[in-house]
């Protein structure tokens, strides 16, 4: 279990985050949405240690992981993927998965090279295994990125907003991928972003986040029937549609 | 001889705290091409040193051919100054600004172009250390707290300061200075804006490495006598200068040139012989801690 | 698979190239001296491709570019002499060189926080201050100040030469284990973007510590060699900052991040530096300058993408 407790970050004046709690199971899907600057992103930089909080705890495998340094937190299986992918542009697909593997959190008496092999037909990245990152598109840059993250097979993978700029059979490829590598994996999968359809196709619980804080938590319909969140966060253009 | 013991020992701190002051203006103008060059094309000239001992072997030879004082030998070094800065926009600058990773391609270049110009000069000019006389003045030195102060000393002063108002009336008022100032402040912006970024890129290495040709021309009066190989201290020298102030902004230059002037002139007191080693020292700390620089946090503002 | 391990499948296309060539490279190396015999010049080819490759390690796997990378040099070869000026014995002497080059490293070690300009001139002004302290007339009884180092009790070119051929050897095989292990994969994904490394579980600091640490040994014992070679030197002669151009223009021109480029680099660019030298000497640094001027703005990765694009070798 992953457990934030009166976390809180300030840019300046500014409060990206002010005091979340907030509890992640094991083996659970959720999203988080909300409008820009409601502080997801700061979220998970600072779950994974990329930020560092300015006050508030964060408690993991019943240990305090607030002043381990992101590659430690990474090492216990905590992991992300980024809004805009980035993956290793000099080096080749199968190196960045491998790069995932070198700091696997559970084996599974796998060797490096099979766990390598079966995250890159999970991902239908085969094909694509010797050319460098920097020659590919953003989709399949969106896909080496968390090729990288599930190789090491993490207890929690945060996936900030994969959805933006994609066709709607897209969404669906997408949504069912993150459904069954969340349920094969047997990772708790945390996806923040704000593209409703995809969070819709997920069929999960929704966090809803507003001006640093959670402020609501439900199911889909809960969410996108509360009229007070379909006018602050949805916008006017959900409510009437 | 910077000054001489006039009457009687004066107070030698106070004294060399106000040279410190009055040398730290030059040594501000010095710097302030590299700090402007890097401030709008992040170009680390790592070859400013060279320009310096090429403007002052020029001074040197209008000397020595034709009997021109530095004063007067400004008149040429100054536009062929800007037009050789202008010449390396073309020839190196608009290529490597192109490049991936341009920051590091090009401060690998600048490093060659600085072997370049000190073994040419080497080539051209010899081995041997060459000086401007002192005396083209009326007066060579004046007393001054129980001192003698040399008037040279004076007069690079007098000018370092009409450059560098010079300077930032240019950043401040001018069409020209204001599109510099919103390129350094914010490129992406100001590409949007439809600057023409090139133009604004050659006039700016051609104003930068003119005012470090002024500085040149009188290097060798406070920087020692002029030979090829000198242009790599000079450019470290100068590199600690914008660093002490804030790399990337002019303004801090000025004050980075008198803390520089400061420093050099109390450690020739107490610690001769180890005024370089401290300076170095004292630069890596500063980098270390206050990457920055002492006036940190407003990078990249005037 | 382990950290240190090498991966002799996945570059087994390129390894037997590799080591005909590296062969034939020793072969050179124990042949060449009785067929011309200019000892000066092979000492100095091999305590160089020592110098390059220890580079490449810093500069070809994580990106770094130390141009004050000569006061490795510098400083081992002035823990060579100060040991045997002190009678240490010449082996600890030699150690006390790399050992003196790595107390430097250490020293330097904050600078790795620094990124591009920051670091080049943070590095720059490393050198000079080193160089300012151990020339310090006031450290005369240590360093014996700008009087310069004598070793020429311990004087004995073919120990040396031999000595230099070991140092290749190994530094050879270290550059291999990190061209080929998992080690060296995470510094060049390091060297891509550090911060996804870190989330990826890798020890940025760390790796980019021993990467650094290890090649400031390399260029201190081949400094030590160097100057146990000449014999005598002056602060100037070997804190001089030839030595970081030589490591830097060799290292691009063979290919950065090989085994082979830094060798090819070294061994055709300062064979053509002495014939040039030789009958034009005030040219080569000239020709140097320009060369890194136009290597690096027309072809920064080298003979290393010649060879990928028409020979279709990717060069280990």
């Amino acid at each position: 279990m992953l457990e934030l407790r009166g976390i809180r970050k300030n840019f300046g004046k500014l409060a990206a985050l002010n005091d979340v709690n907030l509890e992640f199971k094991e083996n659970e899907l959720i999203a988080i949405i909300g409008p820009n600057g409601a502080g997801k992103t700061t979220l998970i930089n600072v779950i994974t240690g990329v930020l560092k909080e300015d006050s508030g705890t964060i408690r993991y495998l019943h240990k305090e992981i607030n002043v381990l340094p992101a590659y430690l937190r990474a090492r216990l299986g905590i992991n992300r993927t980024f809004q805009i992918p980035k993956p290793f542009s000099n080096l080749t697909v199968i190196e960045n998965v491998r790069i995932g593997a070198l700091f696997s959190n559970d084996k599974k008496g796998q060797t490096m090279e099979e766990e390598v092999e079966r995250v890159l037909s999970l991902l239908r990245l085969k094909s694509l295994a010797d050319k460098p990152a920097k020659e590919l598109n953003t989709e399949q840059k969106k896909l080496v990125d968390l090729g990288r993250a599930l190789v090491s097979r993490p207890k929690f993978l945060f996936m900030d907003e994969m959805g933006a700029g994609l066709a709607e059979e897209e969404i669906l490829t997408l949504s069912n991928l993150i459904r069954g590598i969340q349920k094969d994996e047997g990772v708790s999968v945390v996806y923040v972003g704000h593209v409703m359809k995809l969070v819709k196709q997920l069929q999960c619980p929704i966090a809803v986040f507003s001006e640093g804080s959670p402020i609501f938590q439900g199911s889909y319909d809960e969410v996108t029937s509360n009229p007070a969140i379909i006018k602050l966060y949805l916008g006017e253009r959900y409510a009437q549609s | 001889m910077l000054f001489t013991i006039t009457h009687r020992m004066g107070d030698l701190l106070l004294f060399s705290i106000v040279l410190g002051l009055i040398t730290g203006v030059y040594y501000a103008m010095m710097a302030l091409g590299l700090n402007l060059v890097f401030g709008v094309m992040k170009i680390a000239n790592l070859a400013h040193g060279d320009f310096i001992m090429l403007s002052a072997y020029t001074a040197f030879w209008l000397y020595f051919f034709f009997g021109v004082s530095p004063i007067f030998s400004l008149i040429i070094v100054i536009p062929v100054f800007f037009v050789l800065g202008i010449v390396v926009y073309f020839a190196m600058i608009r290529q490597l600004i192109k490049k991936e990773e341009s920051e590091m391609t090009s401060i690998v270049a600048f490093f060659g172009l600085s072997i370049l110009i000190e073994s040419s000069a080497s080539l051209a000019f010899g081995n041997s250390y060459r000086t401007l006389p002192v005396n083209f003045l009326k007066f060579t030195h004046i007393p001054f707290l129980g001192f003698s102060l040399s008037t040279v000393i004076l007069l690079m002063s007098v000018i370092s300061i009409i450059v560098i108002v010079f300077l930032f009336y240019w950043l401040n008022k001018t069409k020209y200075g204001l599109n510099v100032r919103a390129l350094m402040a914010n490129e992406e912006s100001a590409r949007a804006y439809g600057l023409n970024i090139g133009m604004i890129y050659a006039i700016t290495i051609g104003i930068g490495i003119a005012i470090t040709a002024i500085a040149g021309v009188f290097s060798p009066f406070l920087l020692g006598a002029i030979y090829p190989s000198e242009g790599g201290i000079i450019t470290i020298i100068a590199f600690s200068i914008i660093i002490i102030g804030a790399l990337g902004n002019p303004a801090a230059t000025v004050i980075g040139g008198l803390v520089y002037g400061l420093v050099i002139n109390i450690t020739n007191i107490y610690a001769p012989g180890w005024s370089y080693a401290v300076t170095f020292v004292i630069l890596v700390v500063i980098i270390l801690v206050r990457p920055n620089g002492l006036v940190g946090g407003r990078l990249r503002e005037i | 698979m382990g950290l240190w391990e090498v991966d002799c499948v996945r570059f087994s296309k390129q390894l037997r190239t590799s080591i005909i060539l590296i062969a034939l490279l020793l072969v050179f190396y124990l042949v060449a001296p009785y067929l011309y015999p200019n000892r000066s010049f092979f000492e100095t080819l091999l305590v160089l491709t020592i110098l390059s490759l220890s580079f490449n390690i810093v500069y070809g796997f994580t990106g770094y570019m130390p141009f004050g990378y000569a006061a490795f040099f510098a400083i081992g070869a002035y823990g060579f002499g100060i040991g045997i000026v002190r009678h240490f014995g010449l082996v600890s002497s030699f150690l006390l060189g790399g050992l003196a080059s790595l107390a430097l490293g250490l020293i330097f070690v904050p600078m790795l926080r620094l990124r591009g300009a920051y670091f080049a001139i943070a590095n720059l002004a490393g050198f000079e201050g080193a160089y300012y302290i151990i020339s310090n007339q006031s450290l005369t009884f240590i360093t014996r100040g700008p009087y310069g180092i004598s070793v020429s009790s311990v004087y004995n070119p073919n120990i040396t030469y031999a000595v230099s051929l070991l140092l290749l050897v190994i530094v050879i095989v270290v550059t291999y284990i990190v061209r080929t292990s998992n080690f060296g994969l995470a510094l060049r994904a390091i060297k891509d973007d550090p911060l996804v490394a870190s989330i990826s579980g890798i020890n940025v600091g760390l790796y980019r510590g021993v990467a650094w640490l290890s090649s400031a040994i390399f260029a201190g014992l081949a400094g030590g060699a160097y100057g146990w070679y000449i014999s005598f030197f002056y602060p100037s002669t070997v804190f001089s900052i030839n030595y970081s151009l030589f490591a830097i223009l060799f290292t691009i021109f063979g290919g950065p991040g090989t085994i082979i480029g830094p060798i090819i680099g070294t061994t055709t660019l300062y064979s053509l530096y002495q014939a040039v030298g030789l009958s034009y000497p005030l040219y080569s640094t000239l020709a140097f300058g320009a060369l890194v001027v136009v290597l690096i703005i027309v072809l920064p990765e080298g003979l290393k993408k010649i060879f990928r694009k028409y020979l279709k070798w990717e060069m280990l």
